[in-house]
């Protein structure tokens, strides 16, 4: 993964973290660029096949963590979808797939679930097998991994 | 038209068979074919509608998860539940665009199209109109349902997916347009037509095409082929421009009325081509392996019956009686078993007309040839000697004595005879043609390209003869009589020569010479005889016949009362013939009979007629053997005398001593019967014949006659009047009268006298008168002839 | 409880004037004839003003396990409502209503502030993470108003006597409300309504 979209990502993080809501007036936050039908060329995001790819194995792999046994604790009574798309727009903005990621930090969105270790392995393992079922090509798949890997700190809480 | 030759049969049968055959799997595969091409377009068929309803899934599945997306976006629930109309129309807009979408609409809680990018005119008005599909809006917050439906006059397929904020606030619609580039695309994927048809049944033509891959007019072709009702699934074959296609109609979702139908479809010619190649080959390959059929089955044929055509011809040539050549046909299987049993029956047949031939021709006793084939022979010779210039000749010998022989010593004596003389003349005449036994004791010897008169091979025949046969160490003597015939003096035909030999014989016989060559002399008494038998015939019926009456007078009383009839012929040329020049020849050839028959007539007429006048006499008559054989003789005799009503011991019948010898068997009946009617009988010319005294005795006859030859001599005989006085002497102790025949002179009578014999006959008392002077005679003698007075007998 | 609390205080500070007043009982009941829970009922005074806010009144709509506790409020108009977020996870409630239209996050271990419904009218609220997460408040411009609870029946005390204007609602079950008018009068007054369905 580039440093600079990572760092960008990163701030795009802080940036939500700090200008949350303190007001009853709809918070003022970077306009969401959402994911784009065609990805940059050369980008991350393109190597793991854009959108459509993108969407699609997010979406299978968060319905499989949200129905295997071992993950599904932190699944009950989320909506989906939102998470979904929630994923979508972090892997295409920390891919270089030029979209604003709107959403919390990791910290923000796992505090208080207490994911262990194994339940974020499953997760990974499960990112893994869908981008393969997905003919994700190995070495995307092994970056995104990789950029997945780093927040690891932000999502396991013991 | 029937076939008859078995080479065409058999060719025909096979050539049809295989024809059959032929044209049966050719049919066959061609069905088959057919039947194939056809289920495997159902396969490509059912095989699209897979691709079709997966593909069909697939986009429905793709806009699903992208309604979903777009659903929880929380900037589009925000312009949806703030109704910023723009911002709703934008935010569908640019979702539609990322994953293709063609429509795609926001409908509220009524069922009202807030924004729609299809025809955003529709919704631009103040009064907002309700979606057409309604039934896609589902209130389940979590269903996504999907159909495909008619927007704008164009098929999509839509999902609608509910929009929480958090309460439902609407509905997400997004499609994808089913148009031709679709059609075309599941064409590539499933290599079948594709169309799509809208049934509306309201419309007056209910059937339009939505989208296709076919031409325009084509898919006017398509929409006659649709079913009325398109409920399920259905298999069609339509006609598209001229082209068989076989069709699988897909209902796809129907919401009220409307019902909108996928069509795929693939013409039968392609899925046929390959099998329509496959056809040719077939064609080809049927006549091919017909025309090798023709070649094989031929050769088969011919294999069969040229063999049984040489079998056949083998066959004729047998039937024709050529036992020669063997039957050409050497194979292992049934045909050379057939040649085989043929050849067999060759041989057999050969073997048996040998055989035959031998029965035909040869003698059985004697194994020489037999008439037949001495017939044959002597043809065959004849025809050689005419075509040539051989010289042939024939002898024709029978043995004397055989018939005492055989009768006397019995057959197997006599074949015993017959055996030796073959033997003996075959081991006698080398250089004869054939020898030939013609039956009986007669044989007959054919020599060909003989030089002289053949006088020395009859001689040395005679001499072979000589010798007596041996039966059981008993010596048997036998003599034989030769004629001799030669071609062409004697005759050109083998009847003559036959005829003349067998002339030349008789007359060796007669004049017992032991051989004799034919003289035509010979044949003139022969012709005579000949001529003489019609005479006689015509003497019979002209009456040219008499009866002569010689009287037998009573040594002892010189009484007559008896006299013996004697037949004479008054012939118109050669005035009287002598009974001697005609009885023996009348005796030869039957004609007895009828003389005998006559004689008897006339001698019991002429007795009856004495009889009435007074005068009763004993009219003797003399008969044959050959007489005493004639069954009916007695009832002739007896029809006679009531006839002229002559009492039956007024009737005498003479017959020779050898004449009763001939064959005692059948005489004895005869002359049994001839006694019991009251007729007398004689024996004639006693001690001439060969008699035994043994049968004499058991004779019913009453008179003995004694030869004239004994009595003519006896007066200057003493041996000869001894044995007349002895036959005198055994007549009368036997109890027979006993007559003297040829009495010519005194010293006989007086001799007769003297030895006591009963009555006299001869010219020296009378000669044989007729019946007037015979009357005559009797008047004047009757009593008083004592010989020197009573000499009064006319001359 | 604690907006009862609320209710009761500022219906006490009212009270100060020797007025009459007395319970109003609403037995709220949907067509059909069962008892209806979670329903509002607020008497608006006719001809009279009611009272004016008080101007530290506070609600309270908590977070437990993912649901909004309670499903059902009622607030005078004016009232700031915090939402402490009693789950240990966090928690993105928003509003699309036009009476508040908002969104908040709630953060695990941090307080939000508090948010001031100040227009009358009925608020959903919803929750971006937990899309079941629903709660109805309805914001009202009168101190008298009580909801029912499974026995169907809502009490508002202390209503002094007067002429006015009572509303009955249920949103959260689908029941669309009607007011009647009602002269109230010392003695304790019940009052059923039946709801029809709808908004």
């Amino acid at each position: 993964m580039s440093q600079p979209t990572f760092l960008s990502a990163l701030a795009c993080v802080f940036l939500a973290g700090v200008v949350h809501s303190q007001t009853a007036e709809p918070p003022a936050k970077p306009a969401r660029v959402p994911p784009p039908a065609v990805a940059p060329a050369g980008s991350l995001y393109a190597r793991l096949g854009g959108t459509p790819a993108v969407t699609a194995f997010v979406d299978d792999t968060i319905e499989k963590v949200a129905t295997s046994h071992d993950t599904k604790r932190s699944f009950d009574k989320v909506n989906l979808q939102h998470v979904k798309n929630m994923l979508v727009d972090q892997i295409c903005s920390l891919t270089g797939g030029g979209c604003v990621y709107t959403g919390d930090n990791m910290r923000e969105v796992h505090a208080g679930h207490k994911i262990t270790n194994a339940e974020f392995y499953q997760l990974v393992e499960m990112l893994r097998d869908s981008m393969r079922d997905h003919d994700v090509p190995l070495a995307a798949r092994n970056e995104l991994l990789e950029i997945l890997a780093a927040m690891k700190r932000d999502v396991v809480k013991l | 038209m029937r076939i008859q030759r078995l080479q065409t049969r058999i060719i025909v049968f096979f050539v049809a068979l295989l024809t059959l055959v032929q044209v049966a799997a050719f049919v066959f595969v061609n069905a088959a074919n057919s039947k194939n091409a056809r289920s495997k377009v159902e396969e490509e068929l059912h095989v699209g509608q897979r691709v079709f309803a997966r593909l069909l899934e697939q986009n429905a599945d793709k806009l699903k998860q992208s309604a979903r997306v777009l659903a929880a976006d929380f900037a589009f629930r925000e312009a949806i539940a703030t109704h910023d109309g723009g911002t709703i129309a934008s935010v569908l807009s640019n979702h539609g665009e990322r994953i293709g979408a063609d429509a795609m609409l926001f409908v509220d809680l009524e069922g009202k199209v807030v924004s729609d990018t299809l025809r955003p005119d529709a919704v631009a008005d103040g009064k907002p109109r309700a979606f057409e599909y309604p039934a896609l809006l589902t209130p389940s917050r979590d269903a996504a349902s999907a159909s495909m439906e008619v927007l704008d006059g164009r098929a999509f397929q839509l999902v609608a997916v509910p929009v929480l904020a958090p309460l439902p606030i609407g509905w997400v619609v997004m499609g994808f347009a089913v148009d031709d580039a679709v059609a075309k695309d599941l064409r590539q994927l499933t290599e079948l037509e594709v169309s799509f048809a809208l049934h509306q049944p309201s419309h007056r033509e209910p059937w339009s095409v939505l989208a296709s891959t076919l031409d325009t007019g084509q898919q006017r072709s398509l929409l006659t082929h649709l079913p009325a009702d398109p409920a399920a699934s259905a298999r069609l074959d339509m006609d598209i421009a001229g082209a068989e296609h076989q069709a699988l109609v897909i209902p796809l979702d129907d919401n009220g009325s409307a019902r909108i139908v996928a069509v795929l479809h693939r013409s039968l010619a392609g899925a046929l081509a390959a099998f329509e190649r496959l056809r040719f080959t077939l064609i080809v390959l049927a006549l091919l392996s017909l025309a090798l059929s023709i070649v094989g089955s031929v050769a088969v044929a011919r294999n069969i019956t040229r063999p049984l055509e040489s079998l056949a011809v083998s066959a004729a040539r047998i039937e024709q009686g050529d036992y020669s050549a063997p039957v050409a046909v050497q194979r292992a299987d049934e045909i050379g078993v057939l040649a085989s049993s043929l050849n067999h029956m060759r041989s057999g047949i050969a073997d048996r007309e040998k055989h035959i031939l031998k029965l035909a021709y040869d003698d059985p006793l004697t194994n020489l040839a037999n008439r037949s084939r001495f017939a044959n022979e002597l043809e065959a010779a004849i025809t050689q000697a005419t075509r040539g210039d051989g010289r042939l000749s024939m002898l024709m010998m029978d043995l004397d004595r055989f018939k005492y022989v055989n009768d006397t010593l019995g057959h197997s004596v006599g074949d015993h005879v017959l055996r030796e003389v073959s033997a003996r003349l075959e081991s006698t005449v080398k250089q004869a043609e054939c020898i030939a036994r013609l039956g009986g004791d007669e044989f007959a010897i054919l020599v060909r390209h003989s030089d002289g008169d053949l006088a020395d091979l009859a001689r040395a025949i005679i001499k072979s003869l000589e010798q007596p046969i041996l039966f059981e160490g008993q010596p048997l003597d036998v003599g034989t009589s030769i004629g001799i015939a030669h071609f062409p003096e004697h005759g050109r035909d083998a009847q003559t020569l036959v005829r003349n030999a067998d002339i030349a014989m008789y007359a060796a016989k007669r004049d017992k010479t032991g051989f004799a060559t034919y003289d035509p002399h010979y044949d003139t008494s022969q012709q005579e005889h000949l001529s003489l038998l019609g005479e006689l015939r015509r003497a019979v019926e002209h009456n040219e016949l008499r009866l002569y009456y010689q009287p037998k007078v009573s040594l002892h009383t010189s009484n007559i009362s008896a006299v013996e009839a004697l037949i004479r012929w008054e012939h118109p040329q050669r005035g009287l013939v002598p009974p001697v020049q005609f009885i023996p020849f009348a005796e030869h050839t039957g004609y007895i009979k009828l003389l005998t028959r006559w004689v008897l007539q006339e001698a019991v007429r002429q007795c009856g007629e004495w009889l009435r006048d007074g005068l009763r006499l004993q009219v003797s008559v003399n008969i044959s053997a050959r007489d005493l054989m004639n069954r009916e003789l007695p009832d002739q005799v007896s029809a006679l005398l009531s006839e002229h009503q002559v009492p039956a011991a007024l009737l005498c019948l003479e017959i020779t001593e050898s004449g009763f010898m001939e064959d005692p068997a059948h005489a004895q009946k005869v002359l049994d019967r001839l006694f019991d009617l009251g007729v007398k009988l004689s024996i004639d010319d006693y001690g001439t014949g060969y008699s035994s005294l043994s049968y004499i005795m058991r004779l019913p006859v009453q008179e003995l006659k004694i030869d004239r030859s004994f009595i003519q001599r006896m007066a200057t005989d003493e041996e000869l009047s001894t044995i007349v006085r002895s036959t005198i002497d055994l007549g009368h102790n036997l109890g027979l009268k006993v007559v003297a025949e040829g009495v010519e002179d005194q010293a006989a009578w007086n001799l007769l006298r003297s030895l006591g014999c009963d009555d006299a006959q001869g010219y020296f008392m009378s000669k044989p008168l007729d019946a007037r002077m015979l009357a005559m005679w009797i008047r004047a003698n009757d009593g008083l002839f004592t010989g020197k007075a009573g000499k009064q007998a006319t001359g | 409880m604690r907006l009862r609390i609320a209710c009761l205080l500022a219906g006490a500070g009212f009270a100060l004037a020797p007025v009459r007043a007395a319970d109003l009982v609403a037995e709220i009941r949907d067509s059909l004839g069962n008892l209806v829970a979670d329903a509002v009922i607020y008497a608006e005074p006719v001809g009279a003003a009611a009272p004016p806010p008080r101007s530290d009144a506070r609600a309270t709509i908590d977070q437990v396990n993912k649901e909004f506790v309670p499903r059902v409020s009622v607030v005078r108009a004016g009232t700031q409502v915090s939402f402490p977020n009693s789950d240990n996870i966090r928690h993105s409630i928003y509003s699309f209503s036009p009476a508040k239209t908002f969104t908040t996050k709630l953060y695990s271990g941090r307080e939000a502030a508090p948010i001031l419904f100040d227009k009358t009218g009925l608020v959903v609220l919803g929750c971006n993470i937990h899309d079941k997460m629903v709660a109805w408040v309805l914001i009202v411009d009168t101190p008298w108003y009580a909801s029912s609870g499974t026995d169907g029946l809502a009490t508002i005390r202390g209503i002094p006597a007067g002429e006015y204007r009572v509303t009955a609602t249920a949103p959260s079950v689908g029941l669309k409300g009607y007011s009647v008018p009602l002269k109230l009068d010392a003695a304790a007054a019940r009052q059923t309504f039946v709801l029809e369905a709808g908004s």
